[in-house]
């Protein structure tokens, strides 16, 4: 669960635009990947499990803290193109519900489809590695480290946020983000954020959070592959 | 009279390996026919109706649809045909009641002025036009069983096909679809397909009744009076006989043998006119 | 995040904003996000959070749940503010005003305005698979939550949760989501068979219909400009920032009145 919640407003335009530039870009591709599909094939698809994973946000499975994203298992069964336009759809319309702000959807949509790609090819090397038997260790150990990698994405885009794109064209060796920093404190920003322990914190709280949907994700995806194995493993795109 | 439908010794293969075999009597419906399909759960009524549609494709036999095979040639005949699930959910696919009425001609390439003009007509029609605007998730089942079915009529089809219409709506909503399903064939000329569990709708919805048994074979073909009558028949096919067939069957090995009625109303008069009869030779006033 | 509830309220409401045209009322909530983004002063942005707050005193609908669908994410904002605490709380109280007002101003867009309404708007920008997609999810959130409820029932009543047994919960749980899935597949299924049936070639919704501008419009441009023009002022001006004291105080103000007028007309 690496969706930005953060608010319109926090984030610089600039990365909000270029959040909104890579989403445009990474559609457009997953559109062209997935273009020899039929439209009404891929809609009712796109439409059902963007509508699962709406449904099981508002399932929390602790109280307020963590709900599940199912981005990885949107991954596995639909393919990264599909699973990308998917997510996009959800993040338009949780933004709507002020579920993380309308301006970041770009921003969401990047991190939580780079949770999905990751998560498939994951999911398919270790079904290599350790064979067809090991579905459930696959997927789960899939799920946990592709949300490994997007939290690292999140916490670089909020490490990115302190960054004047101006400034950084003109730096010099030794001060990176284009801001004053002292010889007490060189890492920290002196107007910004103490990205390390920003990062330990966020880490330390959405580990458990991995654990919990790496666990779902490998039942679920048992679940699947007994009752309807064609969705596990034919080719997607 | 023109054939619409022809179905002949077709096989189905299920994924699971089961197989269904729609042999005995050909399924044949012409024009402006009107008939009922009845049979058990799992007789394959539903896989018949979805076969078809195109929906599902048959593995060996003689499917015609409108002169069409529908597995490979639905979308030349699909604008002549309105259908009606048995799950109404799965076709009411626009976010609104005018959205969905208007879905087909829609992407038919129908003009503007033309959809809205048959959208009107069909919900006057169906005296729906307060539903106009409302999104489906809440309406009850009769109302989106009239949606449906507006959907299906709105291109005024030739062949109206549905699965199993009169389950989840209560008796009067029952009546009225029935109604204007009666209606619609008797006015457009519509041929109407349909299955059912309900036995007593059979006789006011039916031209010709088909009697198919488990494993797809169709045992019977007549009128709703004919095939009311072979109680045995019905029974082995684990089809319940309608409550009058049933009355009349226990009165014919009681020695009282009355033509089988169709209605409450010929049942009562038929064993008025017996019971008068009967009066009338052992001299009682 | 209540779906079901917001949309019930969308459809069911009959406040001036719920009569007012989606494209108005889109356009106002811009115009109030903008605003939310230009500025950082806590005043203005309280001022902003209270006129919304007012505005959903006159939808006529349950101030006290539409405010708390809307607080949802400022618990998110608070865990952002305080992982990026650097001793100033002004700027910890900005990032949590700002979550609070952005979803606030979203959340009374989404109470008042039916998503199809709103996808009719945003369509013609966006491509074909993704305005589809969007009305296609709509129907299917329906679905899949009647679906949902019925899975919870079942597992209830057949003991698949109890308390305290987390491992059988969380096994039950993810059995659960998989047949959603599974299920989910097989409506898609279908779901195709019928557009296929239906004549499906590329357009589910009609063309929205052209509507003239009414005085609800009117009222929710106002309103949205107003905020915005105060917002763009001290922006520009930074001598304006003064008078935020006075622009919360009126919005207080508004605020006071909106609920009297209320307790008085129920």
């Amino acid at each position: 669960m690496s969706h930005l919640h953060i608010p319109d407003g926090i984030l610089p335009g600039w990365l909000v635009i270029a959040g909104w530039l890579l989403t445009a870009v990474m559609l457009a591709f997953s559109i062209y990947r997935t273009r020899h599909k039929e439209l009404k094939r891929k809609i009712p698809l796109i439409g059902i499990i963007s509508a699962l994973m709406i449904v099981c946000m508002t399932i929390p499975i602790v109280p307020i803290a963590y709900h599940i994203n199912l981005s990885v298992i949107a991954g596995i069964i639909l393919g990264p193109a599909v699973a990308f336009i998917s997510i996009f759809i959800v993040d338009f319309l949780i933004a709507m519900f002020g579920h993380g702000g309308i301006t970041v959807v770009g921003l969401n949509t990047v991190v939580v489809g780079a949770e999905a790609l990751i998560g498939f090819y994951l999911f398919q090397l270790f079904m290599v590695m350790m064979g067809k038997d090991s579905i459930m260790w696959s997927s789960g150990l899939a799920a946990v480290i592709s949300l490994i990698l997007s939290t690292s994405l999140l916490v670089g885009i909020v490490y990115s946020s302190q960054l004047n794109p101006e400034l950084v064209i003109g730096i010099e060796k030794g001060n990176p983000a284009g801001q004053v920093v002292t010889d007490e404190a060189p890492d920290e920003l002196v107007s910004g954020v103490n990205i390390k322990s920003f990062a330990k914190t966020i880490l330390v709280l959405l580990g458990i959070g991995w654990l919990l949907e790496g666990i779902i994700t490998a039942f679920v995806i048992k679940y699947v592959s007994r009752v309807r194995p064609d969705l596990i493993f034919p080719q997607r795109t | 009279m023109e054939e619409l439908v022809k179905v002949s010794n077709l096989k189905f293969n299920y994924p699971d390996g089961t197989e269904l075999l729609f042999d005995g009597v050909d399924f044949v419906v012409n024009k402006g026919e009107r008939v009922v399909i009845l049979g058990p759960n799992g007789s394959g009524k539903s896989t018949l109706l979805s076969l078809l549609l195109g929906l599902l494709t048959a593995s060996d036999g003689e499917i015609s649809v409108l002169g069409i095979n529908p597995s490979k040639d639905y979308e030349k005949v699909r604008e002549r045909i309105g259908v009606l699930l048995q799950n109404v959910d799965l076709q009411i696919i626009a976010p609104r009641v005018s959205d969905d009425i208007s879905f087909s001609p829609r992407n038919y390439g129908y003009k503007q002025e033309e959809i809205d003009e048959l959208v009107d007509d069909i919900l006057k029609k169906l005296e729906i036009e307060h539903l106009r605007d409302k999104v489906p998730h809440y309406m009850s089942g009769g109302e989106k069983a009239k949606v449906g079915i507006a959907g299906a009529l709105v291109t005024k089809p030739e062949l109206l096909i549905l699965d199993e219409p009169f389950e989840h709506i209560d008796p009067t909503c029952r009546m009225e679809l029935i109604n204007l399903l009666n209606n619609v064939n008797k006015e457009d000329g519509t041929a109407i397909i349909l299955s059912t569990h309900n036995m007593n709708t059979v006789p006011i919805i039916a031209d010709t009744v088909y009697l198919i048994a488990e494993g797809g074979r169709i045992v019977g073909k007549g009128t709703p009076k004919e095939i009311f009558s072979e109680i045995d028949k019905l029974s082995q096919c684990h089809v319940e006989p309608p409550i009058l067939g049933s009355l009349f069957s226990e009165l014919k090995d009681m020695g009282i043998e009355l033509d089988v009625s169709l209605t409450v109303k010929d049942a009562a008069c038929a064993i008025a006119s017996e019971i008068v009869l009967l009066k009338n030779q052992i001299g009682i006033k | 995040m209540d779906v079901a509830i917001i949309d019930y309220y969308a459809i069911h409401g009959s406040s001036f904003l719920h009569r007012a045209t989606a494209p108005w009322k889109i356009l106002f909530t811009a115009l109030v996000i903008a605003s939310i983004i230009l500025t950082d002063d806590i005043y203005i942005l309280l001022g902003i959070y209270f006129t919304l707050v007012s505005l959903a005193i006159w939808t006529k609908l349950p101030v006290q749940r539409i405010i708390t669908i809307a607080a949802y994410p400022a618990i998110f904002a608070l865990i952002f503010a305080f992982l990026i605490w650097n001793g100033s709380w002004t700027k910890a109280a900005v990032i949590i005003l700002k979550a609070l007002t952005a979803a606030l101003s979203m959340v009374l867009l989404i109470v008042t305005t039916p998503y199809p309404d709103v996808f009719d708007v945003v369509r013609p920008i966006m491509p074909r698979i993704i305005a589809e997609g969007l009305i296609v999810t709509y129907r299917s959130i329906f679905i899949l939550l009647e679906l949902t409820d019925e899975l919870i029932k079942a597992l209830r009543v057949r003991g698949g949760i109890s308390r305290r047994k987390y491992i059988t919960n969380i096994k039950n749980f993810s059995s659960g989501i998989g047949l959603l899935l599974v299920k989910g597949f097989d409506f898609s299924e279908k779901f195709y068979g019928m557009m296929n049936v239906r004549g499906y070639g590329g357009k589910i919704s009609g063309d929205r219909r052209q509507s003239f501008i009414t005085y609800n419009d009117i009222l929710a441009i106002v309103i949205g400009l107003l905020i915005f023009g105060i917002t763009i002022g001290t922006v520009i001006k930074k001598e304006f920032l003064q008078l935020g004291i006075y622009i919360l105080i009126l919005s207080v103000i508004a605020l006071v009145i909106s609920s009297v007028i209320k307790q008085f007309s129920t």
